[in-house]
């Protein structure tokens, strides 16, 4: 129990007291949407994933993989950005390893030009391009004791669009803490806050640009789970960027005993959010729902989730995984 | 006779004369002659001059030279500002602009919005052109969407003022726009939207 409390103390000190609601620009990453359906369906809660998927989350809970693991997650936005990732992980004598690569896409954007006539400019499209974003992460875990559990992850980041390339690396670390009722995660992504993505572009101008970088907002991410009965509650608190923007989670899962292989579930995310909205730019609380189902018939994982949507012509979105695990 | 009707039409003249500068003193009419008559073109940067000095998110440009002329804002008291503009310079010269055709059986309608250049730099004082044409002067909303489908920018346009007007609009994106806040690099979604939906959509890629 003093572990547990030491861990808790760290976490509400580390979180509540040094947290901001400001909200810094950095670099898009594809992992923001989520690692798969099962954590959307949980409110974004990361960590307490026992699938190969725990690459891009936190590695330290690839111990949970028996043997092998493999799962792939797809979803589109708006019809127009396909979000995909695979992810694979294996249990040796040495430890965990884990890979996965995550990819989000966009194809035929119009690249426009201009004729300038005597009276008037006309703009045109010259041809279609795709954009590209690209995150590939390789992952240990080891164990040192029975309850406690460690990881590292090295991503790679890879952007390409029209004339513009983009790369960048970072690092994760992660532990998790279990206590069989009762599990914590604590993971800091993107450790090396001196690392920034790093752009590339042919065009020549005072549009280009080349040499130019973004930031990689460091993220720490704390999380904890409790099994009671036919019921797993989850929480999380997450801290974006060098403000320490404050994101929170919230999850409660259903898995009836009579029907272990069905796991029902919803999950409530509260983020702040910069807009700017009829000459307003202010940074808001953004919450968001989502419900979904999971079934795990033999080692086969079959995610669904289902969340909310700003947009105007797509109010929701809808999320697949699946899994496979042994 | 002769010079007595020569006279009389020249008295005849100078009276249409004054009577024509009192009328225009009274009035504030712009004057608009058969030869001199002002151009849609000219008569939409004169218009455009009226709104100066006022702070927005997008800037107004020029639609010949693509230079920026001034700065527009939909916020309802600047947009009176401009709305007096119409009305001191209700000349025909202008009525031509404002269109006092009956556009009523004209459906709203969006021509494809085009963002030029794409991909761009937000950070920059040119940044881009989002260009487009109207049917017709009429009321809508522009939202934008980043990759996750979250909205992070909306802004109404009201019918007959700046961007809303019916021919070509041309609204500017660079760092002064949307408050001063720089977009991360990446694919956005912008939407046209009125009260019967959707009435066009396009992509632009902003670049660091």
């Amino acid at each position: 129990m003093t572990i547990q409390r030491i861990f808790l103390l760290l976490v509400i000190y580390s979180v509540l007291l040094c947290s901001t609601h400001a909200v810094e620009t950095s670099y898009f990453t594809p992992d923001l949407v989520g690692s798969s359906a099962r954590s959307i369906r949980l409110g974004g809660i990361e960590g307490m994933s026992s699938h190969s998927d725990s690459v891009f989350e936190n590695p330290a809970a690839l111990y949970r993989v028996k043997r092998f693991s493999t799962t792939f997650f797809q979803t589109t936005f708006m019809e127009e950005v396909v979000y995909q990732n695979i992810a694979f992980a294996m249990k040796t004598n040495l430890g965990v390893f884990g890979l996965g690569f995550f990819n989000a896409g966009v194809d035929n954007i119009p690249k426009t030009m201009k004729n300038e006539y005597e009276d008037y400019t006309e703009y045109y499209v010259k041809y279609y391009f795709n954009y590209q974003n690209s995150l590939l992460k390789a992952s240990y875990q080891v164990s040192p004791s029975e309850f406690l559990h460690l990881g590292i992850s090295g991503s790679y980041f890879y952007n390409e669009f029209d004339t513009v390339k983009a790369t960048g690396s970072n690092v994760d670390v992660g532990a998790v803490l279990d206590f069989e009722r009762l599990n914590f995660s604590i993971l800091v992504r993107n450790l090396m806050t001196s690392n920034e993505i790093r752009y590339v572009d042919s065009e020549i101008g005072s549009n280009s640009s080349n040499n130019q970088t973004e930031k990689l907002s460091i993220q720490n991410i704390y999380s904890v789970n409790y099994r009671l009965r036919h019921f797993t509650m989850y929480g999380q608190i997450k801290t974006v960027g060098s403000q320490r923007e404050l994101h929170k989670a919230l999850g409660l899962q259903f898995n009836p005993r009579f029907l272990p292989f069905l796991e029902i579930s919803g999950g409530y995310m509260q983020y702040p959010q910069l807009s700017y909205e009829e000459g307003v730019l202010a940074s808001k609380e953004k919450t968001s729902f989502a419900v979904g189902i999971g079934l795990d018939l033999w080692g086969l994982c079959l995610d669904y989730s289902y969340a909310r949507s700003d947009h105007v012509s797509f109010d929701h979105n809808n999320y697949f995984s699946v899994g496979l695990s042994f | 006779m002769y010079n007595v009707v020569g006279y009389k039409q020249q008295f005849n003249l100078k009276i249409r004369l004054v009577l024509l500068v009192v009328f225009i003193c009274f009035s504030n009419t712009v004057i608009v002659s058969a030869s001199d008559k002002l151009s849609g073109e000219a008569a939409f940067t004169r218009i455009q001059d009226f709104a100066s000095g006022l702070t927005g998110f997008f800037d107004v440009i020029n639609r010949k030279t693509d230079k920026k002329v001034a700065n527009i804002n939909a916020k309802s008291n600047n947009l009176v500002v401009l709305s007096m503009g119409f009305k001191q310079m209700g000349s025909q010269s202008i009525s031509t602009l404002v269109s006092e055709e009956d556009d009523s059986s004209v459906e709203p309608s969006i021509t494809v919005p085009l963002v030029y250049p794409n991909p761009f730099r937000q950070s920059t004082d040119d940044g881009a052109i989002l260009s487009y044409d109207l049917s017709k002067d009429f009321s809508f909303e522009i939202h934008i969407y980043n990759m996750l489908a979250e909205r992070v920018f909306k802004q109404t346009f009201e019918q007959g003022f700046v961007g809303a007007r019916k021919g070509p609009n041309r609204l500017r994106i660079n760092k002064e726009s949307l408050g001063g806040y720089l977009l991360a690099a990446g694919v956005y979604f912008y939407v046209f939207v009125n009260e019967n939906g959707v009435l066009a959509k396009g992509k632009m890629v902003v670049k660091p």
